[in-house]
């Protein structure tokens, strides 16, 4: 190693801190020349830095390794599937023969140190020229020399980094230019326009008429000359959006926006051209460079999380089908009936199909949300999306891909159909007033007028121009855009502005319980028939493990009231040696001189040659003589039953569970009768849809790809996700779990934002009254319309964006 | 006061230079990533991308800070004291970057 160990700032200086990742060393702790490391995981990575004078990547950040702990159950091969030249096509953006450059998404990265680390890619793999984080995106760019290395290299080594690339089909849309800079191009020409035809306007209006010296044709020439690229270009989106919806004949805002704004152009090239007066193009290019600013507001999409993932989003590209000669890796949509597939640990089942090999273990954590493996015996159909633990295994493919249990929970019409948000309805009603009203009242000018033909035509236009929605088209993305990004920096993402208005109007709110609820991995633990002493082993032996109910179980143990239970430090002190684990069985191994073993009935009854009997939804415990069960209640989300108490009184809560009512008499209190368990995924959406035809408007709360019909359904679906790295299904909203507790504090804040957008309505509607009594006394002079409609735009910004950011201050947790 | 005219053939000159200059820094991405580089500005000498031939033999031979894929990894004291020393002084710049850069973050994540 290169460099003296106290030449490093890392935080797990104490040696009961892994040097990698931070965690705490357990007994499977890997102690090497570099120090201690929780794991081989981590170890390694630590000494693959260190060996290439990489350790400013620990300088960096404190908590910069990802933990490796997961990482020694993957399969060493399982990027072979990155060789198939399709697959590879996809990622692939750019390919010249002898340069080639690739998008890979990469959940993990989430510091300073991340960046650093994957930007020195090309010291790691020599066929690397360059590799550029896109943290926002959470992606890295990597240009390499395709004749030195391969795309399944680079994903190899980016993995042994500890970085795990995630392979999907999604992933074509990182190497697309984002949308937004067509917005950037449109606002800054609109910008640059803006300018330039102010600078000209100003002269005359300050000389108070016309610039002598042929000034005024020159000038009035040179704004007519500014203003085409902004008709052209940056409101050409305007014109598009008006243009279908009058073909589909739908109302949109947008119409009387373009009308407006061809109206203020044509009215300001006749009267240039007729020398009548200088114009509207100042007002013109404002009008345009506002709206687009409040474009902007709209689009701050969060680029990393995928809000529409179909159900081949779970599953994997490709999978190793058996042939006369071995296995070859096919793309799943080639997949049919009765091939036999290898999947590997780790990997997902990616169609419904039938174990050839004796037994295995299956996570359904995918569809259920419910972490703790499942054990399947041969003959048994494994549904797709489980996910595989501990060995490989052999199927026989039952179902095509698309005929899956899966693939049928999407065919559902609620799928297919997008989310009509409430806004959009109510801006189209309000744009189709609002045309109506415009038009009769440019009508009732002109008649007023008549005689004056001149003066009808210009009254009649000027009402057209003043009655453009600027400000109120403005009010609603500003409002919800500015809350939409403050919700984001506090673990709420919206998928889409709009959503903020519809989370205001739920009345009804129904919880998805495994997952939602409550969290794995945590959790009172109820022993049976089992003894301080055998209490201590267990929880020794269950620290051994990284599956859910282990750790719920040594976690459990220790929190356990009971003044005689000895403190941590003798438990840790006890010595663990012959452990033996099967996934999705349990664990066995010798602790402090007694064989324990902990797992299901048979496992246990293997173990121990001990009869044990018990309820069937507990673990089964044997030490020495002694055996014994233990029953764990996962522990609710912290906050979330005070939260829901704070929600009953002006919501209906109800609670939809996949389990069983095990756990009925814990949730009372909170649902009372709105309790429903052992519901399928389609019972939850028909109760949905149920509640939505009583009137009701619903946020449907979930985590698992068994609660995605509900979620699609509800006028807003919330997905938990407790890791970045989640899968979760469609949705509307993704909530970090530990958000859950302020859903109040959440839904008061949409209700704010909802009284702010109707303020801002109700300010831009004073303005338009001003400037319409104006226009209809034909008083509307270009000065008029160039002070009053930038004001009344910057008002209304000014009021929705600082309203949100004070009351975010005030209402929502930082 | 025709000078006026030079003065605004000039004046759109200048900012139709802008224009461009603006225009050509969307089209090369510069606006599509507004987090990354602010973070990654604060590195001290990692070089993202692979330096020319020439430069790796020439900073192989002057310097010791850098080690490049196909290097032996293996324990050299002069490069040890430079790279320790370049540790240190990345270490002392990120502490003092440290709160602007978490602010930086959570405006980005």
């Amino acid at each position: 190693m290169a460099v003296a160990p106290s030449a490093l700032s890392h935080k797990a200086d104490s040696p009961s801190c892994c040097r990698h990742c931070g965690d705490e060393c357990g007994r499977g702790a890997v102690v090497s020349a570099h120090g201690s490391f929780c794991c081989r995981g981590c170890e390694s990575v630590f000494s693959i830095l260190t060996s290439y004078g990489l350790d400013t990547f620990y300088a960096l950040d404190a908590s910069a390794g990802e933990s490796q702990k997961a990482g020694g159950t993957r399969d060493a091969s399982r990027f072979a599937v990155l060789d198939d030249p399709d697959v590879a096509s996809r990622l692939v953006t750019f390919d010249d023969g002898s340069v080639a450059r690739v998008s890979l998404s990469i959940p993990t990265i989430h510091c300073v140190s991340c960046v650093w680390l994957l930007e020195q890619l090309w010291r790691f793999e020599s066929g690397v020229i360059r590799a550029e984080v896109d943290l926002l995106r959470r992606a890295v760019h990597v240009e390499f020399r395709s004749g030195e290395t391969t795309l399944r290299r680079i994903a190899e080594t980016i993995a042994s980094l500890g970085y795990e690339p995630v392979i999907t089909p999604e992933d074509g849309r990182l190497s697309q230019p984002p949308p937004v800079r067509r917005l950037y191009l449109q606002l800054g020409v609109a910008g640059f326009a803006f300018g330039n035809i102010m600078l000209f306007s100003i002269p005359r209006y300050a000389n108070g008429g016309p610039l002598e010296g042929g000034f005024q044709q020159l000038f009035d020439v040179l704004n007519l000359l500014f203003a085409i690229p902004v008709l052209l270009f940056s409101a050409s989106d305007y014109f598009r959006i008006a243009w279908r919806a009058i073909r589909t004949g739908v109302m949109a805002l947008e119409i009387p926006v373009a009308l407006g704004l061809a109206v203020l152009f044509t009215r300001s090239i006749v009267d240039i051209a007729t020398a009548r007066s200088e114009g509207f193009m100042d007002s013109f290019a404002g009008l345009v460079f506002f709206l687009l600013v409040g474009r902007l507001f709209q689009q701050k999409a969060f680029a990393r999380i995928a809000f529409d993932r179909t159900f081949r989003s779970f599953l994997p590209l490709s999978v190793e089908i058996e042939r006369e000669h071995g296995y070859s890796s096919v793309p799943i949509e080639r997949l049919r009936s009765g091939d036999c597939i290898r999947v590997r640990p780790q990997e997902v089942v990616p169609a419904d199909a039938v174990l050839l090999d004796e037994a295995a273990a299956v996570d359904y954590a995918f569809i259920s949300g419910e972490q703790t493996p499942v054990e399947v015996r041969c003959g048994t159909t494994v549904r797709a999306g489980g996910r595989v633990v501990g060995r490989a295994m052999r199927l026989r493919v039952a179902r095509e891909v698309s005929h899956s249990h899966l693939a049928s929970l999407w065919s559902n019409q609620v799928f297919g159909a997008p989310k009509t948000h409430w806004l959009t309805g109510v801006s189209a009603r309000f744009g189709g007033w609002f045309t109506g009203g415009a038009i009769t009242l440019a009508a009732v000018g002109a008649v007023a007028w008549w005689p004056d033909a001149a003066q009808s035509a210009s009254v009649a236009t000027a009402v057209l121009i003043i009655a453009c929605p600027c400000a109120l088209t403005l009010s609603a993305p500003v409002t919800l855009g500015t809350a939409m990004g403050l919700l984001g920096t506090r673990g709420v993402f919206l998928k889409h502005p709009a959503v903020a208005l519809d989370l205001s109007r739920v009345d009804t709110i129904v919880f998805d319980k495994t997952g939602t609820l409550t969290t794995s991995g945590q959790g009172k633990v109820a022993p049976h028939g089992l003894s301080i002493e055998v209490l201590r082993l267990v929880q020794r032996l269950a620290a051994e493990s990284v599956h859910p109910a282990s750790r719920a179980i040594a976690n459990g143990i220790s929190e356990l009231p009971h003044a005689a239970l000895p403190d941590d430090r003798s438990v840790r002190d006890l010595s663990v040696t012959d452990v033996r684990e099967e996934p999705g069985r349990g664990i066995a191994g010798t602790v402090d001189g007694q064989r324990v073993a902990i797992g299901t009935a048979s496992f246990v009854a293997t173990e121990s040659r001990a009869r044990v009997i018990g309820p069937a939804d507990v673990t089964f415990v044997a030490a020495g003589s002694e055996t014994g069960w233990i029953r764990i209640s996962p522990a609710a989300r912290a906050g979330v039953e005070q939260a829901a108490r704070g929600l009953s009184a002006a919501h209906q809560l109800t609670l939809l569970s996949g389990d069983h009512d095990g756990e009925r008499s814990r949730w009372d209190g909170l649902f009372g009768r709105r309790m429903h368990f052992r519901q399928t995924p389609d019972d939850k959406l028909a109760f949905v849809m149920a509640a939505q035809a009583e009137g009701r408007h619903v946020l449907m709360i979930g985590d698992g790809l068994n609660d995605a019909g509900a979620l699609a359904a509800a006028d807003v679906g919330m997905a938990v996700s407790d890791a970045t790295a989640c899968m979760t299904p469609v949705c509307d909203v993704v909530i970090s779990g530990e958000r859950l507790a302020d859903l109040p504090a959440l839904l008061a804040y949409t209700r704010r934002a909802r009284h702010v957008v109707t303020i801002c309505f109700a300010v831009s509607v004073v303005y338009n009254v001003v400037g319409l009594t104006l226009a209809l006394a034909g008083g509307l002079t270009p000065l008029a319309s160039a002070i009053l409609m930038p004001t009344s735009s910057l008002t209304v910004v000014g009021i929705s964006s600082g309203a949100m950011r004070w009351s975010a201050r005030r209402m929502l947790p930082a | 006061m025709s000078v006026i005219v030079l003065l605004i053939v000039a004046g759109g000159a200048v900012a139709a230079g802008f224009l461009g200059a603006f225009v050509w820094a969307v089209r090369s991405g510069q606006f599509d990533d507004m987090c990354t580089p602010a973070v990654r500005m604060l590195f001290d000498g990692g070089a993202t991308r692979r330096p020319a031939p020439a430069i790796v033999a020439q900073m192989s031979a002057t310097s010791g800070t850098t080690r490049f894929a196909g290097a032996t990894p293996q324990d050299d004291e002069p490069r040890a004291g430079a790279l320790a020393d370049g540790v240190e002084r990345l270490r002392t710049d990120v502490d003092r970057n440290r709160v602007d850069v978490s602010g930086e973050f959570g405006r980005c994540l």
